[in-house]
């Protein structure tokens, strides 16, 4: 078991009621395994997203991930876990400007304190397997969208991850890029990375192994 | 993972191009401030430590109350001539002293090479004991330290020698100096001093052996406590001797020594010693200064205000990191998203500010350096670029730079490393990231300094106008004073007067001992007839030719002028006769009494004149006799025409036909009048500087902060016009905040300054009053200079289409 949800629970505090996020969320979540969240929007699916990535707390119930009660650690551990085993891949691709494709894949792994000679043989195969070792020196505006959201994906993949958490990734591309970018996803799947992944449309979903739906925070 | 952090922070740096520019530049004023301001501080600290084993050495100085009663003590840097050799008789336990008088308080003497034609007139002539090696450290060129042993000899500065002798060797030549009476003094120079060596209090030209005629013999033979302090006692003390211990027998060596004589006259006085290495910087109060002072106070304001302007500077980086967090917020959410700690944005964020101040430094250097001569005018100093690169300094800038970086990015780098991760992502605007409120605390303070440096401003200008215009009492425009300072010169006065009444141009000639503008430094103590001359009345006492009151214009109430056949006569002011207690109606004739070398002297007043200012504006207007001179020690004329070149050169011309050896030095009353307020002249001038930097500095970071709020705003703004907003309106909406702030810091700003000035003027006698318009005005000034800064900016977007700003969002 990668990771399990148990009743849990979140809400905000408006005025005098609260209002539910999620509501009883139970999920398990096998190693290797690729789903799909979807639903209506704001049905929580974002928010089950960064809750399972741990960049968004909850109120309430149990959430385990590779049998750490992740509930009970401080900030400063969870940062740790989902460091280590976690990459994020972003609808809007979230590169960072002012750095070079090359330079966006080397950050997480300054932040891991990996060694140089070491960031460097990632980085360049990593450039190779995505086959964009000709554009790592071009800076992210130079890049389509579709090759953006590959350096995207490439950055979530450089800290080997066990699990990768996608936000709509396909939701600025066209269909083409979108149809690379979910194959990759497949072919990442088969390699043995677990990934799940938030999506609106029916056909993305579909290349996952199991599908979530949302409806009001909670699952139906 | 540095060269990581410097490589991201010059990207950023170079991307937010008005950002950087307002920040650097900004810092850059600060620092070449700073840098300015450290170099005068270092120029003025660390005076006569060269010397050997500086914190044994002392000068020993007086405070003395010569009123008679229980008066105040003045403060002196002086004692008596005995005081030294005395202390060295009395208390082994001092190692050596030594005695320095300043020859030319009174007279500058001309100098001449014996033989030669012409000589110079040459100030800081000093005369010391033979003793002066052993206490102080004099880089000798020639000659060695036994060159003051003998009777009738000096030695020179290499600067005087050079130009005395040129090339040639001056060492057993022989040179003339002329004093102000007499045959002039013939001295051996025994040796040549660097004066370039170290820095110190004592700043001589030339040093005479107090072993000569004249001066120095009667420096040697006084034997009398109590008056004479014009002798400046040094003091070194043995290894291991507690200076407080010492200083707690002085009161009765004094009374062993001289009890009865200060008694019999009436004369209080007190020993004080104090470290040499103190009296550049902690002499505030303690008068008759061998040479200029400074004041550790100055110091204090200039480093505030220094540091003030750099602080504005590191407001301005606080303000617009702070406010534009929005825009690094997608970067911080990313970076931690990819696993950066807090720690590591931190000091990425810390980079950005240390790499900014760093630059400011390096631009710094340059800039101060081509500032140099500007510094040199205002702080009468002489820097040179060398003196940049001294270790002190060059350590205390990289402090700064340090310092400056770290205090502008730390606030900065905790809020921008603490958004929210979720947030940022998520493109929720961080609205009012970092603290708004703390934002505008920070704008109030840039407006409070602003303001209160304009005030300052304003008031030191009133207070120097003041000074300039006021009505002295006599006419100190197109008046001359011509230095008749030998003995021929002054032999000559009757037959130059009436050579020079006969150049067109010059309508009045008279004669002063001290000129209008010079401190008057005698005094005589004065009683009615018939009175105790315990009770004699301190005045001073000025000597003056026929014709006083024409040439100068001080306005006669009664009696008349001194006539040349005048013996003791005298004319008083008012003060006077307030301080005798004479009525004005019944004061001609009034017979005055005043101790001479034989016996009591009678003074009859002749004339009464009006109080005029004789002295600085600081001081009020003292008791003032003028008693008949005829051979006077300097001339005065009253010129008519506006001509003054061919007058001088007239004049001139009949000097050297009548003058043997003497130069021609003229000064016009009005310049020298206006060389006593020159300290105010410069702190004005300091304070100017500033306040422009300071208001440049706040202007540039308001631009900044306008532009930024006008970005935010511009969807609300575009929305606004959508539905009817007027031009006028939105400009309203942007700038209205500001107002506010100017009016709180005009508030804020306005007793500070008036505290400030207030204390300021308390030194004058003579003051202007401090008008509420003033801090109006300054107010009005700054509000005046946020509306141009702000109002541009705002009236850009708000005339923007409306179109172009919806649609881009």
């Amino acid at each position: 078991m990668l990771l399990e949800l148990k009743n849990v629970f979140k809400w905000v505090q408006s005025s005098s009621n609260p209002v539910f996020l999620l509501k009883d969320i139970n999920l398990q979540v096998r190693e290797g395994e690729f789903i799909s969240i979807m639903g209506p929007s704001g049905s929580g699916k974002s928010t089950l997203l960064n809750v399972i990535g741990m960049l968004d707390g909850f109120n309430e119930g149990e959430y385990n991930f590779m049998h750490e009660s992740v509930h009970s650690l401080k900030e400063k551990q969870r940062a740790n876990l989902y460091k280590e085993y976690i990459g994020f891949v972003f609808q809007a691709y979230h590169l960072l400007d002012d750095l070079t494709v090359e330079e966006n894949l080397e950050m997480p792994l300054l932040y891991k304190k990996v060694k140089s000679g070491e960031r460097k043989a990632r980085v360049a195969d990593m450039l190779d397997r995505f086959r964009i070792v000709g554009k790592k020196d071009l800076f992210p505006a130079q890049l389509s969208g579709g090759q953006q959201q590959l350096v995207g994906v490439a950055r979530a993949l450089i800290g080997n991850p066990k699990l990768i958490l996608a936000d709509e990734p396909t939701g600025n591309l066209n269909s083409k890029q979108g149809e690379e970018i979910m194959d990759l996803f497949k072919q990442l799947n088969e390699e043995g990375v677990t990934i799940i992944q938030v999506t609106h449309s029916e056909k993305n979903a579909a290349y996952g192994q199991r599908i979530i739906n949302l409806l009001d925070g909670r699952m139906v | 993972m540095f060269k990581n952090y410097l490589k991201i922070a010059w990207r950023n740096l170079v991307k937010d191009k008005m950002q950087t520019f307002i920040n650097l530049l900004g810092l850059t004023i600060g620092t070449v401030s700073c840098l300015c301001i450290m170099l005068y501080v270092f120029d003025q600290m660390g005076y006569d430590q060269y010397h050997q084993d500086p914190a044994s050495i002392f000068r020993v100085r007086s405070e003395v109350d010569g009123s008679g009663a229980n008066g105040e003590f003045n403060s002196l840097a002086t004692t008596s001539p005995p005081v030294a050799f005395d202390l060295k008789e009395d208390f082994p336990e001092l190692e050596q002293v030594t005695r320095v008088v300043k020859v030319d308080i009174f007279n500058v003497d001309i100098i001449k090479v014996s033989g030669a034609e012409n000589g110079f007139y040459e100030s800081r002539a000093y005369l010391a004991d033979s003793t002066l090696f052993e206490v102080f450290n004099f880089k000798l060129l020639a000659g060695d330290k036994k060159a003051l042993n003998e009777p009738s000899t000096l030695i020179l500065s290499s600067q005087l020698a050079k130009k005395m002798f040129g090339e040639t060797d001056p060492v057993n030549k022989v040179v003339e100096i002329s004093g102000y009476s007499g045959e002039p003094n013939k001295l051996t120079v025994k040796g040549v001093f660097d004066e370039n060596y170290g820095k110190s209090h004592l700043n001589p030209n030339y040093i005479i052996s107090m072993d000569t005629p004249g001066l120095g013999a009667y420096v040697k033979e006084n034997n009398t406590y109590g008056g004479n302090n014009y002798v400046y006692t040094y003091a070194k003390l043995k290894k291991g001797t507690d200076p407080s211990e010492l200083a707690a027998k002085l009161p009765s060596f004094l009374e062993s020594r001289a009890g009865n004589q200060l008694s019999e006259r009436g004369i209080r006085m007190k020993l004080v010693l104090q470290n040499i290495q103190d009296i550049h910087l902690y002499s505030k109060g303690i008068a008759s200064q061998i040479e200029k002072v400074s004041d550790i106070q100055y110091l204090y304001i200039l480093g505030i205000l220094a540091f003030f302007i750099q602080l504005v500077a590191c407001i301005n980086f606080i303000n617009l990191s702070t406010a534009r967090a929005n825009k690094r917020g997608k970067e911080i959410g990313i970076r931690k998203v990819a696993g950066a700690e807090k720690s590591s944005l931190v000091f990425q964020f810390l980079s950005e500010s240390l790499l900014l101040s760093f630059f400011s430094i390096l631009i710094s250097i340059p800039i101060t350096i081509s500032l140099l001569p500007i510094i040199n005018e205002i702080s009468d100093s002489a820097l040179t670029y060398p003196d940049i690169f001294q270790l002190p300094i060059l350590i205390s800038l990289l402090s700064l730079g340090a310092i400056t970086g770290i205090l502008a990015g730390i606030y900065p780098a905790m809020v921008l490393s603490s958004l929210e991760t979720i947030k940022v992502l998520k493109k929720e605007t961080v609205k009012g990231s970092g603290n708004g409120t703390l934002r505008r605390a920070l704008v109030v303070f840039q407006f409070v300094l602003s303001i209160a440096l304009i005030s300052i401003v304003l008031i030191i200008w009133q207070q120097f106008n003041f000074t300039q215009k006021k009505n002295l009492g006599f006419q100190k425009q197109n008046l001359i004073s011509l230095e008749l300072n030998t003995e021929d010169a002054r032999n000559n006065y009757e037959s130059l007067k009436s050579q020079y009444l006969n150049i067109s141009g010059i309508s009045e000639i008279t004669g002063n001992w001290f000129s209008p503008y010079e401190n008057i430094n005698a005094s005589r103590e004065l009683y009615l007839k018939g009175q105790n001359p315990e009770n004699a009345i301190g005045t001073n006492i000025n000597f003056i030719s026929e014709d006083y009151i024409r040439t100068t214009g001080v306005s006669l109430l009664q009696g008349r002028d001194l006539k040349e056949t005048d013996e003791n006569q005298l004319l008083v002011n008012l003060a006077t006769l307030k301080a005798m207690n004479i009525e004005k109606d019944k004061a001609l004739g009034t017979i005055v009494l005043g101790e001479g070398n034989e016996g009591p002297v009678e003074y009859e007043i002749v004339g009464i004149l009006d109080d005029f200012h004789f002295a600085s504006l600081k001081n009020p207007i003292e008791p003032l006799v003028l008693i008949k001179m005829n051979n006077p020690r300097r001339m005065l004329l009253r010129l008519e025409s506006a001509n003054m070149g061919a007058i001088l050169a007239n004049m001139k011309q009949v000097w050297k036909a009548t003058i043997e050896g003497t130069p021609f030095m003229h000064s016009f009353v009005d310049t020298e009048v206006e060389q006593m307020y020159e300290e105010e002249k410069r702190i004005g001038k300091i304070a100017v500087f500033f306040t422009i930097l300071a208001i440049l500095i706040s202007a540039l970071g308001l631009f900044g902060l306008v532009s930024y709020t006008a970005e935010q705003k511009k969807k609300e703004i575009g929305i606004r016009k959508v539905l009817g907003a007027s031009v006028q309106s939105v400009v309203q909406l942007l700038t209205k905040d500001f107002v506010k702030l100017v009016l709180l810091a005009l508030l804020i700003a306005t007793p500070i300054a008036y505290l400030f000035t207030n204390r300021w003027l308390q030194d004058f006698t003579y003051r202007i009053d401090i008008h509420w318009w003033v801090f109006a005005l300054a107010g009005a000034i700054a509000m005046l200079i946020t509306l141009l800064t702000v109002g541009a900016q705002s009236i850009k977007s708000a005339i923007a289409n409306p179109a172009t700003s919806l649609r881009t969002e």
